[in-house]
């Protein structure tokens, strides 16, 4: 068939569907027209007057929809079935849990009568799945007090955490301790070389075997400034981690990182200082956040390694109107190593985590020294009472590692990261965020739950 | 190229062709619509009384609080959402009207609703004493508790008293005295005034030691567990309720409603079990007027958990009766303590409210927000006129009923409303027994204020003409007299309205229209002077419309008009009212 004669054709199939079309409208506003601008009484009355007395013949008398407002609700009904079906199943679910008193019959399982001991399941977006046990009051009868706590968790490719923490042991006076022990095994870590600036290219992986006892002891100074001292002791092991994962990845070089292959047994002494006048823990809307610690470091088992750390973080949170906040953050670390000796690469300072930049992979950059700054405007989007909420945020944080804090000049090397996202928060604490990143090489997005 | 330009072109004046054809359809059909001549007003059927003898339906247990959250906020919404007939409807001015109404937009004394003050004065007194037919449970026997509520905030009793009544024991919040108890008794006051179905309700004052407990009382414990009930958990709940400072506990007593109690009733759809139950509830003027209502007492969780139906006996008949129960979150009043400060403002989930604060960055303040965070009077809780809109005050979870509130079952919900003088707000406000004098005087004021605003609202929206009646002149010719409402319950000033109306007998004008400046009674023309139409079975069948509208001062406009239509009756050869269309 040629060109023209097919072009006619198809056009003679447009008009006929055209014809269709005009017809069925001009039959749906007939339909329309005589049922819809019916009154409601006219309506009514006609269906009435075919009523009889038996009550059970009565249902029929006052339809809640007329032929044409069915007909007209077809597509409406079509298109939200699944989504009715889908709010309904989570109704009938959330319906059932709260009847049933799942929730509180497992924590009841989970927690023993007079409150001293108790389980609960835990997610950590890093090692995965898992289990609390806590045993409350454990050397004194305060079940607020010497809380002992043991978490497990495990994630694919035998990510691995196991962690002991002993809270709040009051030693003398006002004195009190805490004890920490814990053992992960992190298969999928990264290594971008060391430096502000890395090629994302360079990308190798590592296995992070650590092993980590700390003890602090603290008291309340005055004017809401927390000292505490430090000991820690920590044995470190890295290792290949294409052996590990199924990854056909590239593994780390020991001479781009100290500490590679080697087995590292370090431990720490120092202090740390803090200062918290948040007005609620969970959503803050004034007050100050003020971090100080400094730490040396020393090899046990050899003298390879040894180092100063010194950090500082503050945040400040201003209430700009209506509980719209304004959290501003400005962090710093720096890592001097004793002379001669040397710094692990994992004790060195990385941006690309939650809490320093964020829209870079993990641990994207690497160095001594570290800068970070952060604006985050928050905002309410859902209140219940006063205890728990919502917020959505955007935030904003740059920052950048480097050899040494003091002999940068450089702003153009600062990496930044923008991006939004909402949080959940109670009075005590912050439940859970999510939240999208991006920057200059990539988007992360983030899930968190506490 | 030519051969595609060309057949893009054929088919696009055929697709043109064919739009100018629909839309000459749609206008070819408005028109018709439109200049259809006149239309007789025909009366809407009378309703079937709802209290025919029945069986007893089976009992319905409550539907699950969170369920029925999620399926009112989300599943309702959605589908309303995609409703493409009620949505036409809105958009075209015409949404479906209440099914229950008679031919002057009253409803008929139903198992749902009875027309009281706003139709009959009652006195102050009756008032006072509201549903209460008796002085509460019996003092000089123990309470014997048969059944507790131990888990949540706010725990009660089910108790029995010495005349072998039952009762509801609720308390008030710890720190929060009379916030419950008082909003409890004083809504079921002004609700039973109105004409809705409530249980009697009272203001208790006990010594713990009236307390004893029944045998094998269960409870459900905070750890969801089931089990019986013992001292230490009646001490354990007592240790969470307030003492008033001579060492009583003041909690409200709501007696159990009357009947066999069969299940709550859904503010939607119909009870399958009841065949007196014909309309759909969505559609029943009671309780989609009564969205007023709430939004005036700040009823923010009216729901079907907080309503009861039961199969009664009355006048020898057994039926089911449908009433409101639990007023515990009414005014100020968040149950477990004042209302949070988004309450009346956004339904709890409210995806609408969140999406613009959202896309706003917070930079759209909601008038909540700027509500004080402090709690002036902690036995009123939140309750205040300031940001106060009749219209955009929400519940916690849509309610369907709610949702299909169209403007005249606002102005019927508004007369209810408007129904009540600042004297008998304060005598039944009263009732409440306040410890805190100022407490009381500062919700009287603000229940007054916020009517105002209500009848502000709603009768600029619809115009308040109303309580039409024909009666005789001095010269024996009938005349039609109206009330308007707004003048009536003081919204308005009696000098600012300026009336006018004009008349058609079957859709032909007689005469011009007339200014009645501030008169409110309409001479009717003589029917001596017009030959009588008669229909085929030989009786008069003229009708009459009277079109009344007014103007008050400051208005530009004149109102939405109010038309009267009359016949003529046979055996009298005078007017008889037949119904009235706003």
């Amino acid at each position: 068939m040629n060109g023209p004669a097919l072009t006619e054709m198809r056009s003679k199939k447009k008009v006929s569907v055209f014809k269709y079309l005009n017809l069925m409208f001009v039959c749906c506003l007939v339909i329309t027209l005589l049922h819809g601008l019916t009154p409601i009484y006219g309506v009514a009355q006609t269906q009435t007057s075919s009523q009889n007395d038996s009550l059970s013949s009565r249902k029929s008398v006052l339809p809640e929809r007329h032929t044409w407002e069915k007909i007209a609700d077809i597509p409406g009904r079509i298109l939200f079935f699944p989504l009715k079906y889908a709010f309904k199943g989570i109704g009938i679910s959330i319906g059932y849990v709260d009847h049933t008193k799942i929730v509180p019959k497992i924590n009841d399982f989970l927690e023993s009568d007079d409150g001293r001991r108790e389980g609960k399941p835990t997610y950590n977006v890093r090692t995965g799945f898992g289990g609390i046990y806590k045993e409350n009051g454990v050397l004194i009868s305060d079940l607020d007090r010497n809380n002992l706590t043991f978490t497990a968790t495990v994630g694919p490719h035998a990510v691995q955490l196991y962690q002991a923490e002993f809270e709040e042991l009051q030693i003398w006076q006002r004195y009190k301790s805490d004890f920490f022990l814990r053992y992960w095994n992190l298969v999928d870590e990264q290594y971008y070389g060391l430096g502000n600036g890395t090629l994302k290219s360079a990308e190798t992986e590592f296995a992070l075997e650590q092993t980590t006892f700390k003890a602090n002891v603290g008291t309340d100074l005055q004017y809401g400034i927390t000292a505490v001292g430090v000991f820690g002791f920590e044995y470190t092991n890295i290792a290949n981690s294409a052996e590990l994962t199924d990854h056909e990845t590239v593994d780390l070089i020991d001479a781009q990182a100290p500490g590679v292959h080697d087995l590292v047994m370090m431990y720490n002494l120092g202090f740390k200082l803090s200062h918290d006048s948040k007005d609620m823990p969970g959503n803050p809307t004034r007050g100050y956040e003020a971090d100080f610690s400094a730490g040396f470091y020393n090899q046990y088992d050899d003298d390879r390694f040894s180092f100063f750390k010194y950090s500082v973080d503050a945040k400040t949170y201003i209430n700009l109107f209506y509980k719209r906040i304004l959290a501003l953050r400005v962090a710093a670390e720096v890592t001097n190593p004793i002379s001669g000796k040397e710094i692990p690469f994992y004790y060195m300072s990385s941006l690309g985590r939650t809490e320093t930049i964020r829209g870079f992979e993990r641990g994207r950059y690497r160095d001594r020294d570290m800068l970070v700054a952060t604006a985050e405007y928050r905002w309410p989007v859902w209140r219940k009472w006063e205890e728990n909420g919502i917020d959505a945020f955007l935030f904003v944080d740059s920052g950048q590692v480097m050899s040494s804090l003091y002999s940068t000049s450089r702003l153009d090397g600062f990496k930044t990261g923008y991006g939004f996202g909402f949080r959940l928060w109670s009075e005590e604490g912050l439940m859970g965020y999510i939240q999208a990143g991006w920057s200059e090489e990539t988007f992360r997005f983030y899930v968190g739950v506490n | 190229m030519y051969l595609n330009t060309k057949f893009v072109s054929h088919t696009h004046s055929k697709l043109m062709s064919a739009m100018i054809r629909i839309i000459a359809s749609l206008l070819i059909f408005f028109i018709i619509g439109c200049a259809g001549g006149y239309k007789y007003y025909t009366p809407p059927p009378p309703v079937p009384d709802d209290r025919n003898d029945i069986p007893r339906p089976q009992f319905k247990p409550q539907l699950n609080d969170k369920r029925d959250a999620i399926d009112q906020q989300f599943a309702q919404q959605g589908e309303q959402m995609l409703d493409l007939s009620r949505q036409l409807r809105n958009l075209t001015g015409n949404p479906k009207e209440a099914y229950n109404v008679d031919p002057f937009g009253e409803v008929a004394n139903s198992s749902w609703f009875t027309n009281r003050h706003a139709v009959k004065r009652m006195t102050i007194p009756e008032m006072v004493k509201g549903p209460c037919m008796g002085d509460g449970p019996d003092m000089s026997n123990k309470w014997t508790i048969v059944r507790a509520k131990a888990d949540g905030v706010t725990p009660g009793f089910t108790i029995v008293d010495g005349r072998g009544e039952s009762y509801v024991i609720k308390f008030d919040p710890l720190g929060f005295a009379g916030l419950n108890s008082g909003c409890e008794v004083i809504s079921s006051k002004i609700l039973y005034a109105m004409g809705f179905n409530v249980p009697e309700n009272y203001i208790s004052y006990f010594d713990p030691e009236i307390l004893q407990l029944g045998d094998k009382v269960k409870i459900v414990d905070e750890k969801g567990r089931k089990r019986y009930m013992n001292e230490d958990d009646l001490v354990s709940i007592l240790k969470r309720v307030g003492y008033s400072e001579n060492g009583l506990i003041r909690s409200t007593a709501s007696k159990y409603v009357p009947g066999k109690v069969i299940g709550p009733f859904k503010y939607e759809d119909l009870r399958e079990d009841d065949p007196n139950d014909i309309i759909p509830h969505h559609h029943r003027r009671e309780l989609r007027g009564f969205r007023v209502v709430a939004a005036w007492m700040n009823d923010i969780d009216a729901k079907a958990a907080n309503s009861m139906d039961t199969w009664i006996n009355e006048d020898g008949k057994n039926f089911v009766k449908h009433f409101l129960i639990d007023f515990g979150t009414f005014f100020g009043s968040g149950g477990r303590g004042p209302q949070p400060k988004h309450r009346g403002y956004e339904n709890e989930a409210d995806p609408h409210a969140a999406g613009i604060r959202i896309l706003t960055l917070g930079l759209y303040v909601p008038e909540w927000e700027k509500v004080p965070d402090q709690v002036e009077y902690p036995s009123i809780g939140r309750y205040h006129s300031a940001y106060y809109h009749p219209m955009k005050w929400k519940v916690i979870f849509p309610n369907p009923a709610f949702d299909n509130t169209t403007d005249l079952d606002g102005y019927w919900g508004a007369k209810l409303v408007m129904s009540f003088t600042d004297e008998e707000i304060e005598a039944m406000v009263a009732t409440g027994e306040y410890p805190n004098p100022e407490a009381a005087n500062y919700l009287t004021k603000t229940i007054i204020e916020r009517r105002d605003i209500t009848g502000k609202y709603w009768f600029d929206r619809v115009t308040p003409i109303d309580r039409f009646t024909i009666t005789e002149d001095e010269h024996h010719l009938q005349v039609l007299t109206f009330d308007d409402v707004g003048i009536e319950t003081k919204i308005y000033y009696p000098e600012s309205a300026d009336y006018r109306y004009s008349i058609k007998r079957n859709g032909v004008p007689i005469g011009e229209k007339v200014y009645l400046g501030g008169q409110t009674a309409i001479p009717l023309p003589d029917l001596k002077i017009y030959e009588p139409v008669r229909n085929v079975h030989g009786y008069r069948s003229d009708q009459w419309e009277i079109t009344i509208d007014l103007r008050r001062t400051g208005m530009n406009n004149w109102s939405e008009p109010v038309k009267v239509y009359l016949n003529e009756s046979d055996d009298s050869g005078g007017y008889n009212l037949v119904g009235v269309r706003r």
